[in-house]
């Protein structure tokens, strides 16, 4: 496999219903074709550095994914034929990425949802009584180093 | 007179590559307001003996440049008339 992304600009005078679609078919056809969406990533409108096609703003969105080389192929022969995209760029990333490195980066970005749990959980220990949920406390501590240590295993 | 122009010269060969300088500063098309730094106010490439880039980042720079026009995240050339 190999990590690809294609910043593309949609006519931002399309319905948010309609941007939404455009967004949805072009990830579909990431997915149909063996591939993972690492991240999306939508920039909003802005205006354009030049008008293209009679338009002085885009709404830029970003696709970062992987899959087969062909994938490319396939995702620009579709945005050329769309009339609702204006203009898109694809830049490979990554010559080899694989399974190994996706599970990585679905790693790192675990972290961010531990700290609400603990959170809720603390909130929870509150209603208990004050013995108890310091005790509770320290576990989700416990849990927290434990799971950061697992992470350096394996980025290493 | 001859004086006056080697030191000139000398101060343009002082100027260090950016780049080398500060390795948290990355070449990213997606990044247009880094790369204005190095075009011109009509949006032309400024050239390295000017900008004192080296010829590694220089390059990677252009290339950088080219994609953000491409996708009109910077200028070809600013259409404003002097
Ligand atoms: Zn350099």
């Amino acid at each position: 496999m190999r990590r690809y992304e294609t910043l593309f600009i949609v006519d931002p005078e399309l319905t948010d219903e309609n941007l939404k679609e455009v967004a949805e078919k072009f990830k579909n056809i990431i997915l149909a074709d063996k591939g993972h969406i690492i991240k999306y990533d939508e920039w909003g409108k802005r205006k354009l550095a030049y008008p293209v096609r009679k338009h002085d703003y885009g709404f830029y969105i970003l696709l970062d994914y992987c899959g087969p080389s062909d994938i490319v192929n396939e995702l620009e022969r579709n945005m050329r034929i769309d009339e609702r995209v204006l203009k898109y760029i694809t830049v490979k990333i990554s010559d080899s990425f694989d399974q190994e490195d996706l599970e990585e980066i679905k790693e790192a970005e675990k972290p961010a949802e531990i700290p609400q749990e603990a959170e809720k959980a603390e909130e929870v220990a509150a209603q208990e009584t004050i013995e108890e949920s310091s005790e509770h406390e320290k576990k989700v501590g416990e849990r927290v180093e434990s799971s950061e240590s697992k992470e350096e295993k394996s980025s290493s | 007179m001859v004086v006056r122009r080697r030191r000139r010269r000398v101060f343009h060969r002082r100027k260090i590559c950016r780049f080398c300088a500060d390795s948290s500063l990355k070449i990213d098309y997606k990044d247009p307001k880094t790369l204005r730094y190095f075009v011109t106010e009509r949006g032309k490439i400024i050239p390295r003996r000017i900008s004192g880039n080296c010829a590694k980042h220089q390059r990677q720079l252009s290339l950088a440049i080219k994609r953000a026009r491409h996708i009109a995240l910077m200028p070809y050339t600013t259409t404003t008339t002097f």
